[in-house]
C-alpha cells in the first residue's frame, strides 16, 4: 500500500502535466513492454520476446516516417528507468525496481537495425526478476508523458499475468485511468497464458478495470494460430471510396452513407513497394521502366509520339479518335440505388465478383444511422439482401450488388451492409458439365461413402471451446499470409545484419520458409491429425 | 496518361489467365450459311410485310454483328441456293456464292446488312415493300423455275459447303468448329423424290460425320396464318434427326421450338453482344487428403475452371497519321544515366534509409512459401463459416479429372456426397500451378449439386466452388472506425425496424428478374458504338437500354409508395451539418465563375 500511494502521487502529477493536442496528430509513440519475469516457462518468455520483437519489426518495416518507439523489460534482475531514479532521488529507491528501459523512447529512423535486434541481447541476460506489469505500465507512460513532440500513444504489454501485482486501491487506479484517457493513450494487453491459466483474481480485476475504463485491449495470443507473425502484419487505414447517398425509391428516400473497401488483395508488391536495381560497376542504381511505341510492322523504326487508340472488330482495328471516344464510355456521377430486395440464399458466395465493399452509415448523422441500421435488421430478420445499382466513384462504371445484412451487437460498431459485385451476363462463364452419377462406376459404396464421412468428421476445425461455446480453428482473416511474413523476415534478417558488415554487402539473408505461420497453412495441424 | 500498362501488357494477370486467353483467341467458328434463294423466298411475306428473304439476310446480319465481338477469328461464306445462275469453283448447278468464307471485316458485315446497297439497283423492281435494297439485288437472281429443282438446289448447296468447311480446316493448328445454317421457307424440299431425299439426307449425315453442327432456320408464320405458311416437320426433323420427336401436323410447334433454339443461339434478335468463351480447363491439378499421421495421403485428381471474371475491351494504339498497328516496348532505363539494362534488374526494398537488394535466388526463396502445387485440405468447417466478405477474388470451379485420371469422379463424389449432406465445406490452401508468384491462398471448397431447369438444361454444374478466403493482411475495418474515433453510434429502435420490414417486403424484386443475367451496359455501350464507327453510322444515334436501373414500377403501387412514406418519416437523416453541405454546394459554382 505504500508502493501503491507513491504511484498515486506519481498520477496525479501526471494529470496535471498533460495538455490535450486539437487533433490527433499523425505520428505515433509506441512503447513496447515485454515480460522476462520468473513466471514464465523457457517456452512462454520466447513467445513474449517473439510477439515483442513482431510489434517492433511492424513499426519499422511499415510505421510512419515520425513514429517512436521504446523498448521497456519488465520482470528484470536489473533495474533502470526515469521513474526509479526520480523516486530513488527523493529518497524511495524501493520503486519501480526490476523494470529496464533496453531502447529510449526515439524516432525509428535513427537506428532501424538497433531495434530490429534490441530483444536478442539484452532480455537473455536479465530475466528473472520480479517487477509487475503495473510498474512496467505506468513506466511505459512515463516515457510517453515526458516527450515534448505531439504524437498518438500507445503501450503495448506482453506478458502471461501471471505474477500478481502489488494491492491498488480504487483511488489509484482511477488517476491512472484518467492519465491514461487524458493522454489518450491506448493500451493493449497481450497474454500469452492460455485459457486454463487465468491470471491472479487481482490481476484480471486491473485488466477488466483497464479495458472498461480505458479502453484497453485484453487479446490472447494463446488462441491464435500464430499470434506473432499477426502482429507483423501491415496495418492499413480503411480507404473510404467516397460519400454518398443509398437512393430507395428515384427522389424520395436518400439515406447518406460512406462506402469503403472491406478487402483488397494484398501481395508481395502491395505490401512494401520494390524497386528496380542494377549492378553498375560496384555501385547499384535505381532503374525505371520505360514504355515505346513503335509500328507493329517496323519495329526497328522510329518511336511514334502521335498515337490514338483503336479497338478490334473482327479482323479490323477501328481508330477511336476522342470525340468519339467519350461516346464509348457512360461516365456516370457516384450513385447507390435500391433495385429491390431478394431472398439472402440467391446470392452463395461462389455468385461474386470477387469485390467487397462495406456500406456505413454517415458518421454524426443518427438519422442515417437509424435509418440504415433499420433496413440491416429488417432483411436479416427477413434473410433478405437488396440488391444496388452503384457507381463508386464519379467516372467510373455502374455495377450490380448485393447489400448483404451485417448488424452488430456492439453498442460502438454501427450496423451495416457488406456490398458484393454482381457479375454481369458477360462475365459469367456457363460451361455445362456431365452429371457426377452419369456412370454407374462412378458412383462410390457404401463403404466408400462412409470414409468419407468419418474423414470429415474427424478433420473438423470446429472445437469445443469452455464453456460449451463452439470454437473455430484456422480462420484466414486471422492468419498473416505468409509470402508477405517471408518478405519481412528476409527484410529484417538482411538489415539487423547491415551494422556489422555494412558497405560489404555480405549480409546472410534468411528467409524463415517454415515459420508456424506457413505450417499451419500448409498441412493440417496435429490437432486434427490424430 | 490514359496508357495503362495492365490493359495492353495483360499484366495483373496471372500466367494462367493469360495462356487461358490465348487459347480463347485462337480458336474460331467456320460458318456457312445456306440461305434459300428460290422465287418463293421473295414472295412470301411474312406477318410483318416482309419477305423470308429479307428476313433471312436480317438474322444472318445480326448474327455476324455478334459474332464479330464474340468470337472475332470466325469465318463465314454466304452461298445462295436455287438460283438460275452459277457461280461456284465445282460447277454445280444452281448454287452461287455470294461470299466465299472469309473472316469477319467491317466490310462483309456492311455488304451483308439488308440496308446495304443502292435503291434504284434492285434488278427485280416493283415489290420491294418492307424489304432492304440488298434483297432487291438478290431478287435478281431467282427465276420462277427455281421450283421444279428444289430438293437438287439444297443437295448442291450442302456439297458445296462441306468443300468450304473441309477447306477452312486445312493448315489451322488450333480446333475450328464448323456450322451451317440454312434459311428457308421450303418444308419439304424433296417431295415425292424419294431418291434424292435419301441423297439429300446422306449429306447431311456426311456433313454430321465431319462434325459439322446444322442449324435450320425456318421462315413461316408462328401463328399460322394460312395453311401454306405453316412450316411441317416431315423433311426437316429427319435432316436434324429429331424425327421421333415431332408430328406430321405440329408445323406450328416446330417452327417455335427451331427459332427458339435459333435463338438461344443468338441468330434471332442478337441484340446483345458478349465475348463468348469456350469451355477449357483452366488447369488440371488435384486435392491432396492427408486424413491421418500414418495412412497413406489421399489425393483427387481435379480440373479447374474459371467460371467468372470480368469482361474488359483492351484498346489498342495505332498511328495516328497512318492508323498502322503500334507495338509497345519496354526497356528498363537507368534513372541516372538514362541508359537501356538489358538483364533483369534486382529486386530492392527502400526501409528507413537504407536500401535492401534481393539477389535473384534470394528473391525467388521469398516468393517460395514452400507449398506444394495443388489443393491440401486443413480441415472441415460447416459452411455457415463463410462470412459475407470472403471475396477476395473470383471464386474458381473444380471437376473430377476423369478424363486422365480414370477413378476421380468416384472418389470426388464420396467427398461431394458426404459435404452436402453435413453442411460442410472443405478448408485447404491451394498454390497455382503456374506461377509462383501468387503464393498460396487459403480457399474453401464449396459442394454444388447439379440444378437443372425445367426443359433439362443444366443451370448448376456439379463440382465444388473454390471460394478465396482473406489474409489478415486483406482485411479493413472501417466498421471500427467509429469506436476509434469515439462517434456516437445509434441503432434503429424496434418500431424503425417494423417500418423497414414493412419496406422489405414490399419492394421484393419480381421473379423473372435475373441479377447475373444483366447485360452490361457499359460494355454493350462500348460494342454499338464500335459497331457504328465500323459499320460507318453515326455513333451518336446509338442507344443502349440500361438495364441495371431500377424499375420504377415496382416502387409505384400502393403498397410500397404507403411503405416508402411511412419509412421515410420515421427517420431525419437530411438534417446534415449545414456547414458541410453548404460548402459542397457552393464549391463548383464559384469554380466555373
Amino acid at each position: 500500500s505504500g508502493a501503491s500511494g507513491k504511484r498515486k502521487e506519481r498520477g496525479a502529477r501526471e494529470r496535471k502535466q498533460q495538455d490535450v493536442p486539437a487533433m490527433a496528430p499523425r505520428s505515433e509513440s509506441v512503447v513496447v513492454v515485454a515480460d522476462v519475469g520468473r513466471t514464465l516457462s523457457d517456452a512462454a518468455g520466447k513467445e513474449v520476446l517473439r510477439i515483442a520483437q513482431a510489434v517492433i519489426n511492424n513499426k519499422v518495416l511499415y510505421g510512419g516516417a515520425n513514429d517512436s518507439v521504446a523498448v521497456v523489460l519488465f520482470g528484470t534482475t536489473k533495474t533502470g528507468n526515469a521513474l526509479h531514479q526520480e523516486m530513488a532521488e527523493g529518497g524511495e529507491g524501493d520503486q519501480y525496481v526490476d523494470v529496464l528501459v533496453v531502447h529510449e523512447l526515439q524516432r525509428i529512423s535513427t537506428g532501424p537495425s538497433q531495434l530490429l535486434r534490441v530483444l536478442e541481447s539484452e532480455a537473455a541476460e536479465c530475466g528473472g526478476g520480479k517487477s509487475d506489469f503495473m510498474d512496467a505500465l505506468l513506466v511505459a507512460f512515463d516515457i510517453l508523458t515526458k516527450e515534448p513532440l505531439p504524437a498518438r500513444n500507445k503501450v503495448v504489454v506482453v506478458s502471461d499475468f501471471a505474477s500478481a501485482i502489488k494491492e491498488v486501491d480504487e483511488e489509484f487506479l482511477g488517476h491512472v485511468v484518467g492519465g491514461l484517457v487524458d493522454k489518450s493513450c491506448k493500451v493493449e494487453l497481450v497474454s500469452v497464458a492460455g485459457p486454463s491459466q487465468p491470471p491472479p483474481e487481482v490481476n484480471s480485476q486491473v485488466m477488466n478495470h483497464l479495458k472498461r475504463e480505458a479502453g484497453a485491449s485484453v487479446d490472447c495470443a494463446a488462441d491464435e494460430e500464430d499470434y506473432a507473425a499477426l502482429r507483423e502484419v501491415k496495418v492499413v487505414n480503411p480507404f473510404s471510396c467516397g460519400k454518398q447517398e443509398l437512393e430507395i425509391s428515384g427522389q424520395s428516400v436518400k439515406i447518406p452513407i460512406t462506402l469503403y473497401k472491406k478487402v483488397t488483395k494484398s501481395s508481395l508488391s502491395k505490401s512494401l513497394k520494390a524497386t528496380g536495381y542494377y549492378l553498375d560497376g560496384e555501385e547499384y542504381r535505381p532503374v525505371a521502366r520505360q514504355t515505346e511505341y513503335r509500328k507493329a510492322d517496323d519495329k526497328d523504326g522510329d518511336v511514334i509520339q502521335n498515337r490514338i487508340k483503336a479497338y478490334t472488330y473482327g479482323k479490323d482495328l477501328i481508330p477511336i479518335d476522342e470525340a468519339t471516344g467519350e461516346h464509348l464510355r457512360q461516365r456516370e456521377d457516384k450513385s447507390m440505388r435500391l433495385l429491390g430486395f431478394r431472398a439472402r440464399e440467391s446470392f452463395p458466395a461462389h455468385s461474386f465478383l470477387g469485390e467487397c465493399y462495406v456500406v456505413v452509415p454517415e458518421a454524426t448523422n443518427p438519422g442515417a444511422q437509424e435509418a440504415l441500421s433499420s433496413l440491416v435488421r429488417a432483411a436479416e430478420h427477413e434473410g433478405q439482401a437488396g440488391v444496388v445499382r452503384f457507381v463508386v466513384r464519379n467516372g467510373n462504371d455502374p455495377c450490380l450488388g448485393a447489400l448483404l445484412p451485417q448488424p452488430s451487437e456492439e453498442p460502438d460498431v454501427p450496423d451495416c451492409f457488406i456490398l458484393c459485385t454482381l457479375p454481369f451476363a458477360e462475365d459469367l462463364r456457363e460451361y455445362q458439365f456431365a452429371s457426377l452419377d452419369s456412370s454407374e462406376k462412378w458412383i462410390p459404396s457404401e463403404q466408400e461413402l462412409g470414409l468419407a464421412k468419418n474423414i470429415i468428421e474427424s478433420m473438423s476445425l470446429m472445437e469445443e471451446g469452455p464453456e460449451g461455446a463452439e470454437v473455430e480453428r484456422l480462420v484466414s482473416e486471422r492468419i498473416a499470409n505468409p509470402s508477405i511474413q517471408n518478405l519481412n523476415a528476409f527484410l529484417v534478417s538482411k538489415l539487423s545484419a547491415k551494422d556489422d558488415e555494412k558497405g560489404k554487402g555480405k549480409g546472410k539473408a534468411q528467409v524463415s520458409a517454415a515459420g508456424p505461420n506457413l505450417r499451419a497453412i500448409s498441412q493440417p495441424s496435429d490437432a486434427i491429425q490424430r | 496518361m490514359f496508357y495503362d500498362a495492365s490493359v495492353i501488357d495483360g499484366e495483373g494477370e496471372d500466367e494462367g489467365t493469360q495462356a487461358l486467353r490465348a487459347t480463347e483467341e485462337r480458336s474460331s467458328e467456320a460458318v456457312c450459311f445456306l440461305v434459300d434463294a428460290r422465287h418463293r423466298m421473295f414472295q412470301q411475306t411474312l406477318s410483318d410485310g416482309a419477305s423470308c428473304a429479307h428476313h433471312a439476310l436480317a438474322s444472318l446480319s445480326l448474327y455476324l454483328q455478334s459474332r464479330i465481338i464474340a468470337s472475332p477469328n470466325d469465318r463465314a461464306a454466304v452461298i445462295l441456293y436455287g438460283t438460275r445462275e452459277k457461280r461456284n469453283d465445282y460447277n454445280l448447278d444452281h448454287v452461287y456464292v455470294l461470299h466465299e468464307l472469309q473472316p469477319l471485316t467491317a466490310r462483309l458485315l456492311r455488304n451483308l446488312s439488308p440496308s446495304h446497297g443502292d435503291e434504284n439497283d434492285g434488278g427485280g423492281g416493283g415489290d420491294d415493300g418492307k424489304d432492304g435494297p440488298l434483297v432487291g439485288q438478290l431478287r435478281a437472281l431467282s427465276y420462277p423455275g427455281s421450283e421444279s429443282h428444289r430438293g437438287l438446289s439444297l443437295k448442291h448447296a450442302l456439297w458445296q459447303s462441306s468443300h468450304v468447311l473441309s477447306e477452312a480446316t486445312k493448315n489451322r493448328a488450333a480446333k475450328v468448329d464448323k456450322r451451317i445454317f440454312i434459311f428457308t421457307n421450303d418444308d419439304d424440299p424433296c417431295e415425292g423424290q424419294d431418291l434424292l431425299r435419301t441423297q439429300t439426307l446422306g449429306r447431311l449425315a456426311d456433313l454430321r460425320a465431319l462434325q459439322v453442327d446444322f442449324h435450320l432456320y425456318p421462315l413461316g408464320n408462328p401463328a399460322g396464318e394460312g395453311g401454306s405458311a405453316t412450316f411441317r416437320p416431315s423433311f426437316w426433323s429427319h435432316a436434324l434427326r429429331e424425327a421421333n420427336t415431332w408430328k406430321e401436323d405440329e408445323g406450328e410447334r416446330f417452327l417455335e421450338e427451331m427459332q427458339l433454339q435459333l435463338a438461344d443461339s443468338g441468330v434471332d434478335g442478337a441484340s446483345q453482344k458478349r465475348k463468348i468463351n469456350r469451355k477449357r480447363r483452366w488447369a488440371a491439378t488435384r486435392l491432396k487428403i492427408e486424413a491421418g499421421r500414418n495412412a497413406s495421403p489421399l489425393e483427387i485428381e481435379v480440373e479447374y475452371y474459371l467460371m467468372r471474371g470480368q469482361q474488359k475491351v483492351a484498346a489498342r494504339y495505332v498511328d495516328a497519321e497512318t492508323n498502322a498497328l503500334l507495338e509497345t516496348s519496354t526497356a528498363y532505363v537507368c534513372s541516372t544515366s538514362g541508359g537501356v539494362v538489358e538483364d533483369q534488374p534486382t529486386k530492392g526494398w527502400s526501409v528507413r534509409g537504407e536500401r535492401v537488394l534481393a539477389r535473384a535466388l534470394e528473391y525467388e526463396l521469398i516468393k517460395d512459401v514452400g507449398h506444394l502445387m495443388g489443393f491440401h485440405l486443413l480441415g472441415f468447417k460447416p459452411a455457415r463459416c463463410l462470412k459475407p466478405f470472403y471475396q477476395i477474388k473470383p471464386s474458381a470451379f473444380l471437376y473430377p479429372n476423369e478424363k486422365d485420371h480414370p477413378g476421380s469422379c468416384r472418389l470426388f463424389l464420396a467427398f461431394h456426397e458426404q459435404m452436402r449432406a453435413g453442411g460442410q465445406v472443405a478448408i485447404c490452401s491451394y498454390a497455382a500451378t503456374r506461377g509462383t508468384a501468387s503464393g498460396a491462398d487459403l480457399v474453401a471448397l464449396v459442394p454444388q449439386q447439379e440444378a437443372r431447369d425445367s426443359f433439362g438444361n443444366q443451370v448448376e454444374p456439379p463440382g465444388m466452388w473454390v471460394i478465396f478466403l482473406p489474409y489478415a493482411d486483406d482485411m479493413r475495418y472501417p466498421e471500427l472506425l467509429f469506436r476509434t474515433k469515439k462517434d456516437h453510434v445509434s441503432k434503429a429502435s424496434s418500431d424503425q425496424v417494423d417500418k423497414a420490414l414493412a419496406l422489405v417486403r414490399a419492394l421484393q424484386l419480381p421473379e423473372d428478374f435475373e441479377c447475373d443475367q444483366v447485360p452490361n451496359p457499359s460494355l454493350q455501350r462500348h460494342y454499338e458504338v464500335l459497331q457504328a464507327v465500323a459499320l460507318g453510322e453515326d455513333p451518336t444515334q446509338c442507344t443502349v437500354t440500361d438495364e441495371t436501373l431500377p424499375n420504377q414500377a415496382l416502387f409505384k403501387g400502393p403498397a410500397q409508395q404507403a411503405a416508402l412514406v411511412d419509412f421515410e418519416a420515421a427517420f431525419n437523416f437530411n438534417a446534415k451539418k449545414r456547414k458541410k453541405s453548404a460548402k459542397k454546394t457552393t464549391a463548383p459554382s464559384s469554380k466555373k465563375k
